[in-house]
């Protein structure tokens, strides 16, 4: 089965065999027939769409599950912090925001590949959303976003140092496209963890290179190794004859599976991808 | 179609908004297709009709009362996302933009199928040369819009749109291609009397729901009479309505926010309804 998915739209189609039908985020247990053609009345303008292929009904669910939480976890974090909305308003967010992570335990990570993906604007009041938050995973969430600011910026500024030869004949669009891929996928996020010492570097880099649309990059393995050297420069020299087996042992691992999962072709599977400094402001201006 | 100038004299096709000659301005054209005088006759000709068999099954005084609770209450609501009343409800310089006006600033990406072929085919036919500049909506008695087209009903300022409204039998594409089987070719011989200017709504309600009506029904049964909420857009049933040219968060009285498990977020929808009250347009939640 494919799956287009969107926690923005709160909608995913599910194709399977020529059948297409839609599950809502209000109702995720009945499945609505569709037409291609009613493609962008589900999506409208939301702009996180997935495309995943090979995929269970069951895994497709638990998927679009995980992408309205971490999309509703964003939107509400961003409420709580601007300072330009009114203190009631914050409070509701914060309430909700608290609600929500307590009754979805993966709602903060899908968030957090979207909020460690760019730091955060001056504006944002950190101290004025934990005053206004009680204690709980609400307020937890919040003070782990804001400790990890500052890895935030080094991950974003050592992934603009790529150089641009290293993303191909068309690198404009190579960097994009790796950008998308890599935020979406919390490959970004990781790379922010492991350089605040949350993770350790040789899993994170293990995991990013396994992941398919990764892979389908053009030069991804270059990609993927000169954003951690310049994220970790210190580490460069001692860490290369780790990096060259790790990325020997994923290489036999996908050579092996490769009779049994196919690669995601990039132009399909992800689009442009644009971050989200504030409340909203990825939607389209009318 | 031709029409002529009601300054210089002269004639000029009308779909457009100005006399390519003096330079004057002209009627919207869907409203002067709709005020034609074989339309009207042909809509007329359908209404006596239908009243006549009401009379015959016991029904006059049904229908009397019906019509005049659409001449009081009908309304023009159009349906959206809740994302796309935020991006409204941020500045009243956002227009509410078309499908195909999405399209043509890559806002939108068309997609290809079977829907939007049948699209293309009616609104040719009916909005032959200025389908760019029609919005959709559907006429309600109750202030709900249809349901598949977004969560939020967007109630109109009847003196803000009804001047440049028309009403179609159907969601045009419904009516148009799947009831009456028209091609591009039919453009111009499109069956007449199924469509109306707001003046004679009325009039187009009784031609199409007369036969629905049936001694004993109360004022509540009429609103699903008008607009019958189907599980997916082919199945709804309601009289389209066509607005002609932008809109903004000013030409709208009233939203209704369908609330459904957890979204719209209740902090999303407050700080909306702060946004709305600048403009004075009254928010109801579920």
């Amino acid at each position: 089965m494919e799956a287009v998915l969107s926690g923005q739209a709160g909608v995913a189609l599910l194709g399977d065999g020529g059948t297409l039908s839609s599950i809502h985020v209000h109702d995720l247990d009945t499945s609505v027939a569709r037409r291609a053609g009613e493609f962008h009345y589900l999506f409208g303008a939301a702009s996180d769409l997935v495309f995943v292929e090979n995929i269970s009904p069951d895994n497709a669910r638990q998927e679009f599950q995980a992408a309205v939480d971490g999309e509703d976890a964003t939107q509400l974090k961003l409420l709580l912090l601007a300072t330009d909305r009114p203190e009631d308003i914050r409070r509701t967010a914060a309430e909700e925001l608290s609600e929500l992570l307590s009754a979805s335990p993966h709602a903060a990570a899908c968030a957090e590949r979207l909020l460690l993906s760019t730091a955060l604007p001056h504006e944002a009041d950190v101290p004025g959303a934990l005053l206004l938050s009680s204690e709980g995973p609400g307020r937890d969430f919040l003070q782990r976003v804001g400790r990890l600011q500052p890895y935030v910026r080094r991950a974003q500024e050592a992934f603009e140092a790529i150089p641009e030869d290293v993303f191909g004949p068309s690198p404009e669009d190579c960097r994009t496209a790796a950008d998308a891929a890599c935020v979406r996928e919390g490959v970004v996020r990781q790379f922010v963890l492991a350089a605040a010492g949350d993770l350790g570097w040789q899993g994170v880099v293990l995991a990013a290179l396994q992941i398919p649309a990764v892979r389908s990059l053009p030069n991804h393995r270059n990609i993927v190794m000169r954003w951690k050297s310049n994220l970790n420069v210190v580490e460069q020299t001692t860490a290369i004859q780790d990096d060259l087996s790790v990325m020997a042992a994923v290489d036999a691992q996908w050579e092996d599976d490769a009779g049994r999962r196919r690669e995601p072709k990039m132009s399909a599977k992800y689009r442009p991808h644009q971050r989200t400094p504030s409340y909203r402001s990825s939607q389209r201006v009318h | 179609m031709d029409i002529k100038c009601q300054q210089c004299g002269e004639p000029f096709p009308a779909s457009q908004t100005h006399c390519p000659h003096c330079g004057r301005p002209s009627l919207f054209p869907n409203v002067t297709a709709a005020s034609q005088a074989d339309e009207t006759s042909e809509l007329n000709r359908r209404y006596r009709q239908a009243c006549a068999t009401a009379a015959a099954d016991g029904c006059a005084a049904i229908r009397h009362e019906f019509e005049a609770e659409i001449r009081c209450k009908l309304q023009v609501v159009i349906s959206t996302s809740f994302n796309e009343l935020n991006g409204l409800a941020q500045a009243d310089t956002n227009v509410f933009s078309t499908f195909y006006q999405r399209v043509q600033s890559g806002l939108r990406i068309p997609k290809g199928g079977k829907w939007n072929v049948l699209r293309g085919v009616a609104e040719h036919a009916i909005f032959s040369g200025y389908k760019d500049h029609i919005r959709f909506g559907a006429l309600s008695l109750d202030g709900v819009g249809v349901k598949n087209y977004g969560e939020c009903s967007m109630e109109m300022k009847e003196p803000m749109v009804t001047h440049r409204t028309t009403l179609c039998e159907d969601n045009n594409a419904v009516f148009t291609v799947y009831e009456r089987q028209a091609t591009m070719a039919d453009a111009e011989n499109l069956e007449r009397g199924y469509r109306a200017v707001w003046q004679d709504r009325q009039t187009l309600c009784v031609a199409k729901l007369a036969p629905g009506l049936h001694p004993g029904m109360t004022a509540g049964n009429f609103s699903t009479l008008v607009l019958e909420q189907g599980m997916s857009t082919r199945e709804d049933r309601c009289l389209g309505l066509h607005v002609w040219g932008s809109l903004t968060i000013r030409s709208v009285e009233r939203v209704r926010i369908r609330r459904q498990r957890t979204r719209p977020l209740k902090a999303a929808i407050r700080d909306i309804e702060r946004l709305l009250l600048q403009y004075n347009v009254k928010v109801e939640a579920d």
